[in-house]
């Protein structure tokens, strides 16, 4: 029972959605929660609605710009049977709610963010549990200042990025000028206007048997869904793209599900989901479209069975002593171990690929890595000259004072100060600088950068390789 | 251009018309560390041996190749059998300048192959006792110190 078999949106009388409609399904199927962004007019409220509907849910829709506290949990009384609070319930209580749709979540007030977030990412309000809430949806227009749109939406605010972050999908409505021919035309016609998004049953039928699929293969999730998400999530964060660890789990999750609902791990719909799981554009910074698609292209690739998976894995890593452990773990060959190790040494930075060369060369003589004779060369030609320094470090001084320091010489004392004296750790890290301080490099993170060359040193003790 | 001396200022650097604010200096420091070579300390990386022939100008393969055949070798490789080397792979790096070196004409005839057997198992950058012995101009040109690595990771 996959996608093509179930009723589609535009059946319900929801279009505008087709292209998203995978990001959708996939968000019924995990029952995490849902956003969707797009200028005013576009359906938003209306799919979320439609959707409730169709699944015969017991809903709740707040318009979190007009809405008190009070709407959400009813007036307090005292219980005199119990003791304590207890609510009197209205219609618009969230108490029994199967879903919720906090509309406009961009025009609400901070205090009131602060209490929708638990209600999003906990399925509580003040603290008390709603054991019947699945479906956490939200809409907003682009944020006032997000210049990507035509209209500035003045009081739509950039959302909190942590109430953001707790939105495992994000879909765009699509505008007018987007829209197909046929879809224009279908939602031009007044003839659907108010009829119940009703198909008997059928959607329901297809999302309950979809989360059965999803519940018995998240307890052992494709290793390739977890390869491309961990892959294009290190690619993002390297990028700048700053993806949170509880986000690396909900791509998974979304992916796995949007796989069931399709039937098939296919490329455009891994690039759909990963493109929908961004929360960025919810604060008005849109990530870098061509950042995204190399962060894809890598995981893509990274699934791919053999080499290719290890390469792209290897080369998507940001931490050196990450990328030893997967050149140790993978190495297939001395080929493939030799081309890591080039790409290594000519994407990274001066003092990072020294750093790499100097904690790995002496393993790389003793024949402890898988790498060719050439790569040994290669890390050999940078180490050497860090391992013995003999040259000069030079500063300007200003005309008014005697005797200064070499202004990174007392940054990287004050790294040393902190290392035990007498480790070998200590007698390392003393030596690296030297050698930046003669060539001038100037480390931005010195503290970083040792705590990476004592990581590789670390994993080559701990494998016995050192 | 002319200093121009103020009143009060006269053990004061001169100040020149047009040169801005006070000069800086320029200051330089030599730096000078090592992990190779050590024996003591928390890293130990031992010098295990220095390489380093002088061919008083001449070919250097074409010297060796005589040397070999007039000491009776059927091929480099043979040298092997009479000149035990360390068993494992050792960090390479050039002799400093000036180091001496051992002269091919009236060196002992051991000596001179003992060098050029492990000049031909060394790259640049590391010895290996299971390459190939290979004599290049290159190879037999260089001055090379070999050291111990497993220290490194103490």
């Amino acid at each position: 029972m996959h996608m093509k078999d179930c009723t589609r949106l535009d059946e319900l009388g929801v279009f505008g959605f087709g292209r998203a409609e995978p990001v959708i399904y996939a968000a019924l199927v995990t029952e995490d929660p849902l956003l969707l962004i797009g200028a005013s007019g576009t359906g938003k409220t209306y799919l979320l609605n439609s959707l409730s509907e169709t699944l015969g849910l017991e809903h709740r829709h707040y318009n979190a710009s007009l809405i008190s506290f009070d709407d959400l949990v009813g007036f307090p009384y005292p219980d005199q049977e119990n003791g304590g609070v207890r609510f009197l319930e209205t219609p618009a209580t969230v108490w029994g709610a199967e879903s919720v749709l906090i509309d406009e979540i961009s025009r609400c007030k901070p205090e009131h963010q602060n209490r929708l977030f638990s209600l999003v990412h906990e399925r509580r309000v003040q603290g008390i549990a709603l054991p019947r809430l699945r479906y956490r949806w939200a809409a907003m227009n682009p944020c006032s200042g997000d210049q990507s749109g035509v209209e500035d939406y003045a009081g739509s605010e950039p959302l909190d990025p942590a109430l953001a972050d707790r939105f495992a999908l994000f879909v765009q409505a699509q505008d007018w000028s987007a829209l197909g021919e046929a879809e224009r035309l279908k939602i031009a016609d007044p003839g659907g206007e108010g009829r119940i998004a009703a198909d008997g049953g059928t959607l329901r039928d297809h999302v309950e048997a979809w989360r059965t699929a999803f519940q018995q293969k998240s307890a052992s999730c494709p290793e390739s869904i977890i390869g491309y998400a961990t892959t294009a999530v290190t690619a993002l964060n390297g990028a700048g793209i700053r993806i949170s660890p509880r986000r690396a789990r909900l791509l998974t999750r979304s992916l796995l599900a949007a796989t069931i609902v399709a039937g098939r791990a296919e490329e455009s719909l891994f690039r759909a989901v990963l493109e929908a799981s961004l929360p960025h554009q919810t604060w008005g910074a849109a990530p870098n479209a061509e950042a995204v698609a190399a962060a894809h292209r890598l995981a893509w690739d990274a699934i791919a069975p053999g080499r290719q998976r290890w390469l792209n894995l290897f080369v998507a890593e940001r931490a050196l002593p990450r990328k030893l452990a997967i050149l140790l773990d993978a190495g297939d060959s001395p080929d493939a171990g030799s081309q890591a190790v080039s790409e290594l040494l000519a994407a990274e930075t001066r003092e990072r690929a020294a750093a790499f060369a100097f904690a790995a060369y002496p393993a790389a003589v003793l024949g402890r890595l898988p790498i060719g004779a050439e790569s040994v060369n290669d890390l050999g030609k940078i180490a050497i000259p860090v391992l013995s320094v003999d040259g000069e470090m030079s500063w300007q001084e200003p005309h008014s004072q005697n005797g200064t320091r070499h202004p990174d010489a007392d940054r990287f004392a004050r790294v040393l100060a902190g290392l035990d004296e007498g480790s070998g750790r200590k007698a390392r890290a003393r030596q690296f600088f030297d050698w930046c301080l003669v060539e001038r490099l100037s480390t931005p993170d010195p503290v970083a950068l040792e705590d990476e060359i004592e990581g590789c040193v670390a994993l080559l003790k701990e494998r016995g390789l050192a | 251009m002319n200093g121009l001396a103020f009143p009060g200022t006269a053990k004061r650097r001169p100040l020149s018309a047009n040169m801005g604010g006070p000069m800086s200096r320029t200051r330089k420091e030599r730096v000078s560390s090592t992990l190779l070579g050590r024996d003591g300390g928390p890293i130990r990386c031992p010098r295990v041996i220095r390489l380093g022939l002088d061919f008083g100008g001449k070919a250097p393969v074409e010297t060796l190749g005589r040397i070999l055949a007039e000491e009776g070798y059927g091929s480099r490789e043979d040298l092997r059998e009479d000149f035990p080397m360390p068993e494992r792979r050792l960090v390479c790096r050039p002799l400093p300048e000036g180091a001496e070196r051992l002269p091919v004409a009236i060196g002992a005839r051991a000596e001179v192959l003992r060098q050029a057997l492990m000049l031909g198992l060394c790259t640049a950058q590391y010895f290996d006792p299971l390459r190939p012995v290979l004599w290049t101009e290159a190879s037999l040109a260089r001055g090379l110190e070999l050291f111990d690595p497993a220290g490194f990771y103490a």
